[in-house]
């Protein structure tokens, strides 16, 4: 050994590191929580629409189609369209909104952005029904959705029960699915007498949010862990 | 000396404070934009509508009876004493027909069915059937079955079918859809005694938008 020094000046830092751990380990507890996060998914989509109308509802053009729509599961956008249209012509359309995620959903009202450059003008009303169990829908498909043709809208309006929106949908589950059905009605006026070629674009806009409720709730369940405490509850 | 060191402890203690702070706003700024974005949702309806117009033509006729004599008893009626003629548009399309009788005579009579075809393209379509006399002056005057009656002593009456044979009741309020035939049917009975003379009349059927809902 030419120079002890360095040796020593080595080998007491390991020496105590080893046996610091070793005194660590033996002198020393440890408490570990785990937190694991699983965030749901936020999803509610239109699973099945309809445009119902006196003036044929085969003239006007869906997109996505029924068999397509079916195959995708859902959507959260359709088009509809017609170039046989005229002042007075109008649409029902019906939507099948469905909470497929695992947070309550608020379906908010319509926007409508109108573009009539022709000044026909547009008449919309809105009505929404349910929230639905999947039981409940089967009761009330008839009266709200699978049964209505365009002869009970116009004799008698919207389905009764209606109720303005916006509407509350809880998360999905197996025996639940919970869903609702908007009526939309859109009615060309004519405001600017004899009609003209005309063309008008009319995107309807539904936001749906996290409900309210679900941070209410957040709120209370803390409330509850902080009441739940064995023991000395700490300062 | 030591004011110099002071300011400068200062400066590196909000340096650090900066450094901390400002990525926690970052953070929580980020976290709130993107769960607004993810915990929501747009359904969208994208309507677009466009114009159309009513469109129609006769797409045929038929004789259903007449009585009308072989006057020059060439075995010929239709196409001689009674004839029917298609007057198209530019278009091709007929858009009336040229009904001429000689000799009529009194309990003449003809029942003459005439396809109407609403086109396509076209919009849904109600239909306004309109009697016009000529007068003297070969103008059209609107009139109806009474007016035809005691001008000309011509009963005249109609009434309209769907393509499948069905009745319809009211034609001026009944859809007729693009693709949709109706049938028009005539009948006219000459009652009267005007020996001698020519009259003529018109039936005009308008197609208008069908009065909204």
């Amino acid at each position: 050994m030419k120079n002890p020094k360095i040796l020593v000046t080595l080998l007491i830092p390991i020496l105590f590191i080893s046996m610091g751990a070793y005194s660590y380990a033996h002198f020393t507890d440890t408490l570990v929580k785990k937190y694991r996060l699983h965030v749901n998914c936020f999803t509610v989509e239109i699973k099945s629409y309809k445009a119902v109308s006196r003036y044929d509802d085969d003239l006007i053009t869906k997109y996505p189609p029924d068999d397509v729509l079916k195959a995708m599961g859902g959507t959260t956008t359709i088009s509809l369209s017609t170039n046989q249209a005229f002042p007075g012509w109008y649409v029902w359309v019906g939507l099948l909104i469905q909470n497929q995620g695992g947070y309550t959903a608020q379906v908010n009202a319509p926007i409508y952005d109108i573009n009539d450059p022709a000044g026909i003008g547009v008449h919309t009303e809105e009505y929404c029904y349910g929230p639905f169990t999947h039981g409940e829908f089967v009761a009330a498909d008839q009266t709200v959705w699978g049964g209505i043709r365009w002869k009970d809208l116009e004799e008698s309006g919207p389905p009764p029960g209606g109720s303005p929106p916006p509407m509350v949908l809880e998360p999905y589950g197996k025996a639940y699915q919970n869903k609702m059905v908007m009526w939309i009605y859109i009615q060309l006026l004519d405001l600017n007498g004899p009609p003209e070629d005309f063309k008008i674009t009319l995107e309807i806009t539904i936001d749906v949010t996290l409900a309210e409720s679900v941070y209410g709730v957040a709120q209370d369940t803390n409330e509850e862990i902080g009441s739940d405490w064995v023991g000395d509850q700490p300062p | 000396m030591n004011r110099l060191k002071l300011r400068k402890e200062k400066r590196a203690k909000v340096c650090v404070v900066a450094t901390l702070i400002l990525p926690m706003l970052l953070i929580s700024i980020g976290s709130t934009v993107y769960a607004n974005m993810v915990m929501s949702t747009q359904l969208t309806a994208i309507t677009s509508i466009t114009s159309g117009d009513p469109v129609i033509e006769m797409t045929g006729w038929e004789i259903i009876s007449h009585n009308t004599i072989d006057v020059n008893g060439n075995g010929v009626v239709v196409g001689d004493e009674l004839k029917i003629e298609s007057i198209t548009d530019g278009a091709g399309e007929v858009v009336a027909l040229d009904v001429t009788v000689d000799p009529a005579f009194p309990n003449w009579h003809l029942e003459l069915a005439t396809d109407i075809h609403n086109m396509v393209d076209s919009t849904p379509v109600w239909l306004s059937p309109q009697i016009y006399y000529l007068d003297s002056e070969g103008n059209q005057a609107p009139t109806d079955e009474d007016g035809l009656l005691i001008l000309f002593s011509m009963r005249y009456s109609d009434s309209w079918y769907t393509s499948e044979g069905e009745p319809i009741q009211d034609i001026t309020t009944y859809d007729v859809y693009p693709s949709q035939t109706v049938t028009h049917l005539e009948s006219l009975t000459f009652e009267g005694q005007l020996e001698g003379q020519s009259f003529g009349f018109l039936v005009e059927v308008t197609a208008t938008y069908p009065n909204g809902g």
